[in-house]
């Protein structure tokens, strides 16, 4: 734990963990307050907060899951499997509705199911972002799904979305996506580096549930106060690594801390990258077009290819930055898009010489021994 | 009394396993108890029996490394995980290891090293017991023959049983259903070891295969197990008669290095005195 300013931070960040109570709290005082969720690993949550609404990330996480499994055979990845069971116990029914992205068979199937069994209860749509990111009619093509997509949320929330709101919508996400970069930019400071993987990965997700309006203020107060960090006469330990990987979801924070007990220290990530890929969109202009052009120039990942930058080089990008001598690949168990990449990233690292291991998990934690043990081995190797 | 002992104590899932090494890196005794549920009693008893084994008392051993999953549980001087020390062990017993394949109680793990025996790269099996040596245990107990006997029985077969669950659950009730419909014994041993090496093979795969090939854990005993391993690599393991205890022997190896270090350290502080 690096200082008590962070200390607050983290502790503000865990207000988000149980969305329900946080949109309970949200709501209090405000005029029509709705929610819409989104699933990971990227929705445009501009449309979500123009047309007047919370954006909240639908998570799994560590549960039993029982009713799902009417629903979903076993072999299916476990957020998908947890997700569907929250949703089946009313854990969401406080949400408007909830936005899907095509990221894989799973999830688009899943959607559907959503949209046969829980259109009841909220609406259930799917963002159809395209497959290829290196054309203008890629561009062209998203632009105008967008317009679908606004127009759908408009007619659910009885409020009209105008080009002008979008703008500001933009402008605010620009902020949140600036602020984490600059969180990401002091984690590979000798102070951040004092956070664990775990606190870090708490204060992004927190990024997918708070009000922007309240996430940009806490970070920015933060950040500044760090300013005095390179006199703290803090030094890290731990051999430094990159962790990539999809990221729907995230292991539990038991899981999360094998990091560094295992003697690694996770310099960069892409987790949650999807949400901060986009860097800055344009505001001004067509914002339809500008969100589709921000999604379109941002690098690959294990659910979209043909991009400008692919994804090993995006790897390669996060080592350098933050000096790193290997690369965890952390792979949710059955992703089969990530398991996919993972053949040419693991060829693009060996080429290069540089030491790799892939590791998987579930929602559920379960048994770590077995990650444990190869964590550590790991980190022997580097050594 | 001055002569000093490293030990590396392995505690794998089934068997407890310590190496002794003497100053100069050399073996010089072992010793193997089962694990039992107590991981103090059955680290006791490796290193008495090791001890016994050397003809030397417990005050020698200066250092001590323990590995294997039970290693956070041990009382040790260090802990290094298995994969390491499986690496310097089998390096150890073969200089000329690229290649290890280490088949234990609980878990498999494929292991590329370089000439120094540092690791490159390596794989583990999940964390299910498929194809590990509790999964054969499980089925030899289903056939109604002794563990021992598995391998020796297999090489007699000339028409093996294909076996498709690697589950342990699902796997012995495949067996039970083989032998009520009337397959013989020895090919549902063939079947079952051609199931594992090929499980195996295909972890090696994913490490990638460098000539020699180096297998250890308890599983390097099933001399049919072997031969089918060596089959599909299309080429010769090496196995010790030590292979069980390789991990403990990497413990006791790193375990002589980081006492030396340790010294040199605490030489170069006295002199900057």
């Amino acid at each position: 734990m690096p200082n008590e300013a962070f200390s607050r931070v983290l502790q503000a960040c865990k207000t988000t963990t149980n969305p329900g109570a946080y949109i309970a709290k949200w709501r209090a005082g405000r005029q029509d307050p709705r929610a819409i969720g989104f699933f990971p690993t990227y929705v445009p949550t501009e449309l979500i907060i123009a047309a007047g609404a919370l954006p909240v990330g639908v998570w799994g996480g560590s549960i039993a899951v029982s009713h799902a499994n009417a629903y979903i055979q076993q072999f299916t990845c476990s957020i998908v499997r947890s997700v569907t069971e929250y949703a089946l116990k009313g854990t969401f029914d406080g949400l408007e509705g909830v936005l899907f992205p095509p990221i894989c068979d799973s999830v688009k199937l899943i959607s559907s199911s959503w949209k046969l069994n829980f259109s009841e209860r909220f609406l259930v749509e799917m963002v159809n972002l395209p497959e290829r990111l290196d054309s203008e009619a890629s561009v062209n093509y998203l632009a105008s799904e967008l317009r679908r997509v606004a127009e759908v949320l408009s007619q659910r929330l009885g409020r009209p979305l105008s080009d002008d709101s979008l703008r500001s919508a933009i402008a605010l996400c620009n902020r949140v996506r600036a602020v984490q970069e600059r969180f990401y930019r002091w984690r590979q400071t000798a102070a951040g580096a004092q956070a664990t993987l775990a606190d870090v990965c708490t204060v992004i997700k927190a990024g997918t549930v708070m009000d922007a309006e309240e996430y940009v203020p806490l970070l920015e107060e933060f950040l500044a106060s760090t300013a005095g960090d390179a006199q703290s006469g803090l030094r890290a330990s731990g051999v430094p690594i990159v962790v990539t990987g999809l990221a729907c979801q995230l292991p539990h924070a038991n899981f999360l801390a094998l990091f560094e007990s295992s003697g690694l220290r996770v310099v960069n990530d892409d987790l949650f990258f999807g949400m901060r890929a986009c860097g800055q969109i344009a505001v001004d202009g067509d914002p339809y077009l500008n969100i589709a052009r921000g999604f379109a120039d941002s690098p690959a990942m294990a659910t979209r290819y043909h991009s400008r930058k692919l994804r090993h080089e995006l790897v390669l990008d996060e080592m350098q930055a933050g000096g790193a001598k290997g690369v965890v690949f952390l792979i949710p168990k059955f992703c089969e898009p990530e398991w996919f990449d993972l053949r040419y990233l693991r060829h693009e690292m060996e080429q290069r010489k540089i030491p790799n291991i892939a590791i998987d998990f579930e929602e559920d934690p379960g048994m770590i021994g077995p990650a444990q043990t190869r964590l550590e081995a790991f980190a022997e190797t580097l050594a | 009394m001055d002569v000093k002992y490293f030990a590396g104590i392995d505690i794998g899932s089934m068997t407890t396993k310590c190496a002794l090494v003497d100053a100069s890196g050399t073996l010089v005794s072992s010793a193997l108890v089962p694990s039992g549920a107590r991981i103090r009693v059955a680290r006791e008893a490796a290193l008495d029996g090791a001890v016994a084994k050397a003809g030397i008392v417990r005050e020698q051993i200066t250092y001590l490394v323990a590995t294997g999953y039970g290693r956070k549980r041990a009382e040790a001087d260090g802990q290094v995980t298995e994969i390491t020390c499986h690496a310097r062990g089998a390096i150890y017993l073969f200089p000329r290891t690229r290649t290890i394949i280490d088949i234990g109680g609980q878990d498999t793990k494929a292991i590329r090293v370089g000439a120094n025996g540092d690791v490159s790269n390596f794989v583990m099996n999940d964390k299910c017991a498929a194809g590990t040596g509790r999964f054969l245990e499980v089925m030899a107990r289903a056939l109604e023959v002794d563990l021992e006997d598995l391998g020796p029985l297999s090489m007699q077969s000339t028409s093996p049983q294909r076996i498709s669950s690697f589950c342990t659950v699902f796997g012995e009730s495949e067996v039970v259903s083989h032998l009520a419909n009337g397959s013989e014994v020895k090919d549902i041993a063939l079947g079952l070891n051609e199931a594992i090496a090929g499980r195996v093979v295909g972890m090696l795969r994913r490490v990638g295969i460098e000539s020699e090939v180096t297998m250890s854990g308890g599983v390097s005993r099933n001399i049919g197990m072997r031969s089918c391993i060596e089959k599909l690599l299309d080429c010769p393991l090496n196995v010790s008669e030590n292979s069980q205890i390789v991990g403990a022997l990497g413990a006791a190896l790193i375990g002589r290095e980081q006492w030396l270090a340790r010294e040199h350290k605490k030489l170069e502080s006295s002199d900057a005195q």
